[in-house]
């Protein structure tokens, strides 16, 4: 879409920064609320690292891997009341070990995806102990598992858990922070019956979501930088945004940024917040590899995801064509894998990686071939900030939120995690503006 | 010589341009590696890249 502001209005009731799935549910979910809203995208293309791009017959993701966690939770909710469709996976997770494999529906079925009785027990001592108050003992839950829970089984059991879903070592992440993840996990746990697959996979998401903003009257503009972030006495008000040459100046009562906490913080340009912002640049962001092999058969026989903690570095392996046969050349599937990076060598990293696929699919060669892989750390990482130390989505700022994968609720993981985000921001902005109408 | 130039540096690898590539020329492994005798000079690779690690020469 083009650009041609100089004459026209340049009011929003809401000025949604950056494109991606935060910032695109946000815009479809207010505009259809009857707020007027524009959103800026500096890249050519729209849905940032949850979109896919057509390669060779493919749907390459840019990041998140054509599924959304829990059929349940506010993700889904949101996609069903806005009318984008999706399908539901047959299993909810597998785990494949050396010389066992078992998948399962539910909470209580994955006591079975563990082979040993030892490691069951320990699970259930694990389940009791996350419903007990808690005390912060800053620990972290590498260190809880090896000194208190002494099981290794259960340790590799959580380590692909936690590697695939926040692309974080169990070392990465503290004990406080994941209690509170498994906590939430087992009390939906008799719900969790599955997965989502959304149809045309993220892309489809992202192609529904650009339908309700136009067809409700929001703009999405690409090829547009913002520049700066205006705040007046603690308020923002808009932004300035470059489009070509061009810096135009837009008004907005409220601004949500999708831009990932640091690059906002960069664009309010005032001295205040730059001890924030030093602090934000300091913290590590989780790191990940994706190979993205194409199969001539189903390799997995289900559609949930399957975690391979038999595998060295990679840790789970999706294969969405199950549910959505468009996502792939006729007759093939794909599949989606997933790692951490554990440490600056990335072609070291995708050599172990690769070397893992021919023990998970011994018959590798005869079926798979793979179409190209992905890493994403630092400037484009997998999440902006580490699980537990997302920012809240309200800012010190009066009418700037934040929303994204540095702002995912407490708790709550993956694209989950933004979902959720999302919606408290789409409902604060609702009820604020209802409180100044009455 | 090579038309495009790839900032070592600032790619992370993320493949965008890649996939995004009508004629083939780039391939990622860890970074962008990109082929000059493919290119057709399209620009695509450098509207899609986050990190901007794509320059012209």
């Amino acid at each position: 879409m083009s650009i041609s502001m100089s004459n026209k209005l340049n009011s929003y009731d809401v000025i949604v920064a950056g494109a991606g799935i935060g910032g695109l549910l946000s815009a479809a979910m207010l505009s259809k609320r009857g707020f007027s809203v524009i959103v800026f995208e500096r890249l050519s293309f729209i849905g940032g690292r949850f979109t896919s791009f057509n390669f060779k017959g493919y749907e390459i993701p840019s990041g998140a891997i054509h599924m959304i966690p829990n059929s349940r939770g506010t993700f889904a909710k949101i996609l069903r009341d806005l009318g984008i469709n999706y399908k539901k996976t047959d299993v909810w997770v597998e785990y494949m070990w050396d010389d066992y494999q078992k998948s399962c529906n539910d909470v209580f079925g994955i006591f079975k995806t563990l082979k040993s009785k030892s490691a069951r027990w320990s699970f259930a001592k694990v389940i009791f102990e996350i419903m007990q108050p808690q005390k912060d003992d800053g620990i972290s839950f590498s260190e809880y598992l090896n000194n208190e829970v002494k099981n290794d089984e259960l340790y590799r059991f959580f380590e692909v858990f936690v590697n695939f879903s926040l692309s974080l070592s169990l070392e990465g992440i503290s004990k406080k922070t994941m209690f509170k993840i498994l906590k939430n996990v087992a009390l939906q746990g008799v719900y969790l019956d599955s997965q989502v697959v959304p149809i045309g996979g993220c892309k489809g998401v992202i192609n529904g979501l650009e339908k309700i903003i136009s067809a409700n009257n929001g703009k999405i503009i690409t090829n547009a930088d913002i520049e700066q972030i205006l705040v007046r006495e603690g308020k923002t008000d808009g932004v300035v945004v470059k489009v070509g040459e061009e810096c135009i100046e837009m008004k907005g009562k409220y601004v949500v940024s999708n831009l990932g906490p640091i690059k906002t913080y960069e664009k309010i340009n005032k001295n205040e917040y730059s001890v924030t912002l030093s602090k934000l640049r300091k913290k590590k962001t989780p790191a990940g590899i994706t190979i993205c092999i194409s199969a001539s058969k189903d390799m997995l026989g289900h559609s949930g995801i399957t975690f391979t903690p038999i595998a060295e570095r990679v840790c789970g392996i999706v294969q969405p064509t199950t549910l959505d046969s468009s996502l792939a050349p006729k007759g093939k599937h794909l599949l989606l894998t997933h790692q951490i990076l554990k440490n600056k060598n990335i072609e070291k990293e995708i050599g172990i990686g690769i070397a893992d696929l021919y023990k998970i699919f011994p018959d590798f060669d005869k079926y798979c071939e793979i179409l190209c892989i992905h890493s994403f750390h630092d400037d484009w990482p997998v999440n902006y900030l580490t699980q537990g130390d997302d920012l809240p989505n309200r800012t010190q700022i009066e009418n700037l939120f934040m929303v994204g994968d540095g702002n995912k609720t407490p708790s709550r993981i993956m694209t989950e995690g933004v979902a959720d985000g999302v919606k408290h921001v789409v409902d604060e902005i609702y009820a604020s503006q209802n409180k100044k109408i009455n | 010589m090579n038309m495009i130039q790839i900032n070592e540096n600032k790619c992370v690898g993320c493949g965008y341009c890649e996939t995004n590539c009508p004629h083939f020329a780039i391939t990622v492994l860890g970074f962008a590696k990109f082929n000059a005798d493919k290119c057709e000079m399209c620009m695509k690779c450098l509207s899609v890249c986050p990190t901007n690690s794509i320059r012209m020469m």
